[in-house]
């Protein structure tokens, strides 16, 4: 009985820094989000959730950031899963490989999208794509290119120290027994790595919710083409407008969404991880 | 082994940072160890108190600093005319005058002043009544005295004698690399008793530097090298040098002992380098001084104006300090009735002294030094936004995208509880007066700045040219007379200001705008179609703006044309068909303007009405600690401003007018009139559409109908998201 109270109390400073710098300002939001204006200060209940969730311009920023959040999350943890298990099966522990994979990490967007826009002309992308259709999602293209090289390198670091702690055993039994490469990865290290999986996956969710700052370097605009204006642009705008109760609402709105994602996604995972 | 090389890296790592830092250079080879030049006043080889000196009401242009603490300065002032100071103790002792001073010093131990008379061109001796006891030289052209130091009965003075901007000069980022700008500096030397004046010959001189013995410094630029010579009055030469590459181009420079005292355009703040070790290291880190006269030495003391917040500073050691004069003014505020925030102090147009003595409240400040220039606005209103309680009253710009919560929504505080603030908004014209309302009818704020572009032109000129005023109605008809008269001379309207003011026109003429129109096709046509390049203030570059335009060095910037352009508005009288100039540049300089006839721009079309540009204003805090003051500040304000005609020509009855206008004149009448039927400008996009779809259609990157669905769309965007 002792035990649950010693690991509370070890992890309260935690929880109420969390608390502190996240929860309350959260709920102050929250609070702002019912009001007409923080400055009369008239509540109004769900008007503004009626205003933004009405708003075009809100569904086009959920749908475009929805569209790439499935699309940058699969891209990178399918790369990823991929090369990790290359360089098990070729480097296995080298360092010097992960030093390189963390180094498209560590440079600032500034420099990474100036080099990015020598590959991807922003001109086609900003004026010569179609603006209708599936066609609009091209402007995403060399966002998506970014946050891919970007990404990669350190979730192939996090998959890749997971496969490797799988014991050699099981995968030496499975070789004796006949199980090619493929069916290794898929029936074996995949399953037993789940769990290092779904936080990579949450990591790529976290850092696709990130990519604002290079859309806006590479796009030089507060309003991009319309494939590839997301929910964060919708929110500075507002908040370059001094719109602050229209910029909460979507925040309140944009946290119950990830939210829930992320409640279905440990469900299941922990659901997973149960049944192992 | 893994460990081994983790380990070496880190000791590599660790080593490469402590040898990276901006402040910190290895011992050179090349010092001047035991040499006598740099070893004096060895106290203030550590500099550790700061304390405030005196906080100025005007924006000092030159100083000078007595060793008893009074400080003589000529500060800009109205009209483009200088006025002189003088304080002691925080209280005037020199009259001010309207004199245009272009350079003031103290004279040794006497009670008179140099000055250098611009009007004139002379330098001068007066006394502290500021009249006039001699003349020292006669006939003495000068583009800008840079300083003077006085040894004996010599003078010897750092002179630019023409414009630079007129002439070829090295570009900061060209040549060398090394950050050298030639200025034309030349240093002469003048006999106080004979008044003989002559040219030492050393030219490339970035400062000059008293000491406290008989010789001065000299901080140059010789042979593709940064150094600092000693000068011997009685020798007449420079008898050492040491090389300064480390410190590279400065701005001011002391020197105190073994150390060299500066502020650089490679250093933020004031830096120190010890002479012997060449190891620099920073002093202050956030002030601003630019000029030589912002540095002075009187016994163990730096003192330096710091031109962020028009600040007298002493720097001193723990013992050492001024003997009389210093007080510690209130920069933290403590004290002040009420705290105004603003970016800072050539940026309001009015003077905080003025407005205390007006309000008969103490101000504290809330400027640069707290934020930095960067985002200021921004950072102020989430300051707003926030509910920050530590400024009273906010000075802000209108223009960004957050302009129509503070105009519509009303983030400040009503102010219609001020009689006084809600009858002069009642005197405002209409659309001023609706402007600073909110949607709800309540009153925001009070126009500080306001101004709106005009033609000043010379109508007789425009008709022998061919032109005809009927041909400046709209922009059409006056490109196309350009065109068809082969103008080639006289015109001055700088073609992506005008660009930009007429884009600005369009969007406030039309709400919400619809880009797709015969119109916004046809001055895209006409303003963008053509230009060579982009970019660089490219107004040269216009087909037809650029040919009628023949004044200048084509190689000046932008920036330097325009001040140019201020400098020697319509300097040739019988050549000058019309400039595009400010309101304010033409209330300023009646002398100039007050032949030339106020045209209204001509804008895409002839119903559309002229914008005024709602450069500034003052707001009230609504979560301020001190409203009712904030208020009764705002009270004080709005009169001082009306008084000052600053805030431009914004009140319907004209004897609303102060006494800073002309009323009758033709000028006056001529921007009355435009003003009487605008609008305000509202700018939206139109800084967006102006750095992408314009450029790259300028560069053939994009058609016209792109560029046209694209500013559409982000229009619809920003209107309704």
């Amino acid at each position: 009985m002792n035990r649950p109270k010693k690991w509370f109390l070890l992890a309260l400073p935690g929880l109420l820094g969390f608390a502190l710098v996240y929860i309350v300002p959260f709920f102050e939001s929250t609070y702002y989000s019912f009001l007409s204006d923080i400055f009369s200060k008239v509540f109004v209940w769900f008007t503004n959730y009626k205003k933004v969730i009405g708003n075009v311009y809100f569904r086009l920023a959920t749908r475009n950031t929805a569209v790439f959040l499935v699309a940058g999350c699969f891209a990178v943890m399918l790369i990823s899963v991929i090369v990790s298990y290359c360089l098990l099966l070729s480097f296995r522990n080298s360092s010097i490989i992960k030093g390189i994979m963390l180094i498209p990490f560590l440079i600032p967007s500034a420099a990474v999208v100036s080099a990015w826009t020598k590959v991807f002309n922003p001109i086609y992308f900003s004026y010569k794509i179609p603006d209708r259709g599936v066609g609009v999602f091209l402007a995403q293209v060399p966002i998506l290119a970014i946050f891919i090289w970007k990404n990669c390198g350190l979730i192939i670091i996090i998959i890749n120290t997971a496969m490797q702690r799988v014991p050699d055993e099981i995968t030496e039994a499975s070789k004796l027994d006949g199980a090619g490469a493929l069916k290794r990865l898929t029936r074996i290290i995949l399953p037993v790595i789940r769990p290092n999986l779904f936080f990579a996956l949450m990591l790529t969710m976290t850092e696709s919710l990130k990519i604002y700052k290079d859309c806006y370097l590479y796009y030089k605009t507060d309003y991009p083409p319309e494939g590839a204006y997301f929910l964060q642009n919708y929110m500075n705008n507002h908040f370059a407008k001094l719109d602050y109760e229209l910029l909460t609402t979507a925040t309140v709105i944009f946290v119950i969404v990830v939210g829930a994602v992320v409640g279905v996604f440990y469900h299941r995972q922990s659901e997973g991880r149960f049944c192992d | 082994m893994n460990k081994l090389i983790l380990t070496v890296c880190l000791i590599l790592i660790v080593l490469w940072l402590g040898s990276c830092s901006k402040t910190e250079h290895e011992p050179q080879a090349d010092n001047v160890a035991g040499n006598d030049y740099f070893s004096q006043n060895t106290k203030m080889a550590t500099l550790d108190v700061r304390n405030i000196y005196y906080q100025s009401e005007r924006v000092i242009d030159v100083m000078d600093i007595r060793r008893d603490g009074s400080m003589v300065f000529t500060s800009m002032g109205e009209s483009g005319a200088r006025f002189t100071g003088s304080l002691k103790n925080g209280e005037e002792r020199i009259k001010p005058t309207d004199l245009f001073i272009g350079f003031i010093k103290y004279f040794t131990d006497e009670e008179s002043i140099i000055t250098y008379n611009a009007e004139l061109e002379q330098l001068e001796l007066r006394d502290y009544d500021m009249e006039l006891q001699r003349v020292l030289v006669e006939d003495f052209h000068s583009f800008e005295i840079k300083d003077i130091i006085l040894k004996g009965n010599k003078a010897y003075i750092l002179n630019v004698k023409d414009n630079p901007y007129e002439e070829e000069f090295h570009d900061i980022e060209s040549d060398e690399g090394d950050g050298y700008v030639d200025y034309g500096e030349r240093m002469y030397c003048l006999d106080l008793k004979t008044g003989e004046m002559t040219d030492t010959g050393i030219t490339n001189v970035i400062t000059l530097c008293d000491s406290s013995d008989s010789y001065f410094y000299l901080y140059t630029h010789q042979g593709e090298h940064y150094q600092i010579s000693v000068y011997e009055p009685d020798k007449d030469k420079i008898v050492h040098t040491v090389q300064m590459d480390e410190a590279g181009y400065l701005f001011s420079v002391a020197v105190v002992g073994d150390r060299l005292y500066f502020t650089s355009m490679n250093f933020e703040g004031i830096c120190s380098m010890d002479m012997t070790t060449k190891e620099i290291r920073t002093e202050v880190g956030d002030v601003t001084t630019y000029r030589q006269c912002d540095f002075d030495v009187i016994d163990d003391s730096l003192i330096f104006l710091d031109r962020q917040s028009m600040s007298v500073i002493t720097l001193c050691t723990s013992n050492g300090s001024l003997s009389s004069g210093r007080k510690t003014a209130g920069i933290e505020n403590e004290e002040s009735d009420v705290v105004i925030g603003y970016m800072d102090a050539y940026n309001i147009p009015f003077s905080i002294a003025e407005l205390e003595s007006k309000s008969g409240m103490k101000i504290g400040s809330y400027s640069s030094p707290k934020l930095s220039d960067s985002g200021f606005y921004e950072k102020m209103l989430i300051k707003l936004m926030a509910g920050d309680r530590d400024v009273d009253v906010f000075i802000l710009g209108t223009s960004g995208s957050y302009g129509a919560k503070l105009c519509q929504d009303g983030v400040c505080l009503p102010l219609d509880s001020s009689d006084v603030i809600s009858t002069d908004n009642s005197k405002y014209f209409d659309y001023i007066s609706e402007f600073f309302k909110t949607s709800s009818g309540k009153i925001w704020g009070i126009p500080l700045l306001t101004d709106i572009y005009v033609l000043a032109g010379f109508p007789e000129n425009i008709n022998s040219a061919g032109m005809g005023e009927e041909s400046l109605t709209d922009f059409s008809s006056m490109l196309s007379a350009i065109d068809v008269n082969n103008i080639t001379e006289g015109i001055f309207i700088p073609g992506d200001y005008y660009g930009y003011e007429l884009l600005c026109n369009y969007t406030s003429n039309n709400k919400p705008v619809d880009y797709d129109t015969d119109l916004f096709r046809r001055y895209m046509k006409s303003m963008w179609d053509g230009w060579t390049m982009y970019g660089d203030y490219g107004y040269e570059n216009h087909p037809l703006l650029g040919k009628a335009y023949k004044y200048a060095d084509k190689s000046e910037t932008g920036d330097q044309h325009i001040a140019a352009v201020e400098n020697r508005l319509l300097v040739d009288r019988n050549t000058t068909l019309f400039n595009m100039v400010s309101e304010s540049d033409m209330l300023n300089y009646p002398d100039i303007f007050n032949e030339a006839e106020v045209i209204p721009m001509p804008l895409l079309s002839d119903s559309y009405k002229q914008i005024v540009h709602v450069n500034l204003v003052a707001v009230i805090n609504p979560y301020g600690k001190n409203k009712d003051k904030a208020i009764k500040l705002l009270e004080s304000l709005s009169e001082l401003i009306r008084e000052n005609g600053t805030n431009g020509l914004i009140y319907k009855d004209i004897t609303n007018y102060g006494q800073g206008f002309d009323t009758e004149s033709e000028v006056f009448r001529g921007l009355y009139q435009i003003r009487e039927n605008a609008i305000v400008a509202e700018s939206g996009i139109v800084g967006d559409i102006y750095t992408n779809e314009i450029p790259a259609y300028q560069r053939g990157e994009i058609d016209l109908d792109t560029a046209i669905k694209s500013v559409q769309r982000k229009e619809d965007a920003y209107r309704n998201e």
